[in-house]
């Protein structure tokens, strides 16, 4: 080995680079890296006294030491193992343990995770809603909103609303259509004794019942015959007449009872 | 180390027989293991020092610093009263597997 190139051996000079590079692991507390120092020394020592020249002696002395990869290893599996052997927690501590040991991919890591997380609840919100609104009506397959295309400055728009005779006409003249249910949406003032309330109330045709699926708590659909008669939904009926539906399943509007 | 199908088992019994007959530290028990076998198991600092962390974990052994005078401050291990109750099992442990073998191995 051409040994005029290389710089003189300082033997605290190699023991001090030894030791940083170490300590680089936060696994090796500082009292170990003393043990180890001592150690790497007292091989120093021996392998000066078998006739190696101090350069040799302290590459032999590293290596019995051992190398910075494994000590690394070994430090690192006895800091968790002293740690949760003490708690007596086991695999949330280390959890924890290894969650300080790289914060940044830990970090990471729960920030991905969290938004992914987050979407799919918020898809699968969206999709129940789109899959159950207005999916409990029995015949509801076979029930249609007719909407009209009103041209208005040039751009076509589609608007829910059609001509009030539109109705009758569809049901008179076009075999397919077995109800046409008319509707209109209005607002007015309920009044029951002295309680006065106002409402979004519906003016509905007499099949509104035969075609969607509202079944009544009490009473008869034939109510919607009657043009002066009302159909309440049972939380408006608890509230004005005091009246308790037997079994409510969902306190969803849809629910009515008539009343006389 | 390169008696490696030892490992575990034997380690803790012998460091604490070592520690027994007195207190010592990593380097020299290497030296000690070395020259009892003639050179045929050369441990680590590597592999030694993680079983001395657990043998202290466990109780079976504590370690104090020694400064003799002039010289760098050396870590000692001295054996316990639970450690030396382990010794005693382990040992016990130890002569009934070499009490099967040497039966087995005997000359029919």
């Amino acid at each position: 080995m051409p040994q005029k190139h290389l710089p003189p051996f300082d033997l605290e000079v190699a023991i001090s680079t030894w030791r940083q590079f170490l300590s680089r692991d936060r696994a090796i507390l500082p009292e170990d890296l003393d043990e180890l120092e001592q150690h790497l020394r007292d091989e120093y020592e021996a392998a000066l006294h078998g006739g190696l020249p101090p350069r040799e002696a302290f590459d032999r002395a590293r290596q019995g030491t051992g190398n910075s990869g494994d000590l690394h290893a070994s430090y690192r599996r006895i800091a968790s193992e002293k740690r949760y052997s003490r708690a007596g927690i086991g695999r949330e501590i280390r959890y924890m343990a290894s969650l300080a040991r790289s914060p940044v991919a830990s970090i990471i890591n729960i920030i991905g995770l969290s938004i992914a997380i987050a979407s799919v609840i918020t898809v699968f919100r969206f999709l129940d809603v789109y899959w159950t609104l207005d999916s409990f009506h029995d015949r509801g397959d076979r029930i249609f909103l007719v909407n009209s295309v009103v041209e208005q400055n040039g751009t076509p728009e589609l608007r829910g609303t059609v001509p009030a005779p539109l109705g009758p006409a569809l049901e008179q003249s076009v075999v397919q259509v077995v109800h046409a249910v008319r509707v209109r949406d209005a607002s007015a003032t309920l009044t029951v004794g002295d309680k006065a309330m106002p409402e979004r109330v519906m003016f509905a045709a007499p099949s509104f019942l035969d075609v969607f699926s509202f079944p009544l708590a009490t009473g008869s659909r034939q109510a919607l015959r009657d043009p002066s008669s009302v159909i309440l939904s049972s939380a408006v009926a608890v509230c004005t007449i005091g009246f308790h539906a037997r079994s409510v399943a969902r306190m969803n509007p849809a629910h009515v009872l008539q009343s006389a | 180390m390169s008696t490696k199908s030892l490992n575990g088992a034997s380690i803790t019994a012998i460091v604490l027989s070592i520690l027994k007959r007195g207190d010592s530290y990593g380097y020299e028990i290497i030296s000690q293991v070395r020259e009892l076998s003639g050179g045929d198991v050369e441990w680590t600092a590597g592999s030694l020092y993680p079983v001395l962390h657990r043998m202290k974990t466990n109780g079976w052994i504590r370690d104090y610093w020694h400064e003799p005078d002039g010289e760098r401050r050396r870590r000692y291990y001295t054996i316990t009263p639970a450690g030396e109750k382990a010794l005693d099992a382990e040992r016990r442990k130890w002569m009934t597997f070499h009490h099967v073998l040497t039966a087995l191995w005997e000359p029919t």
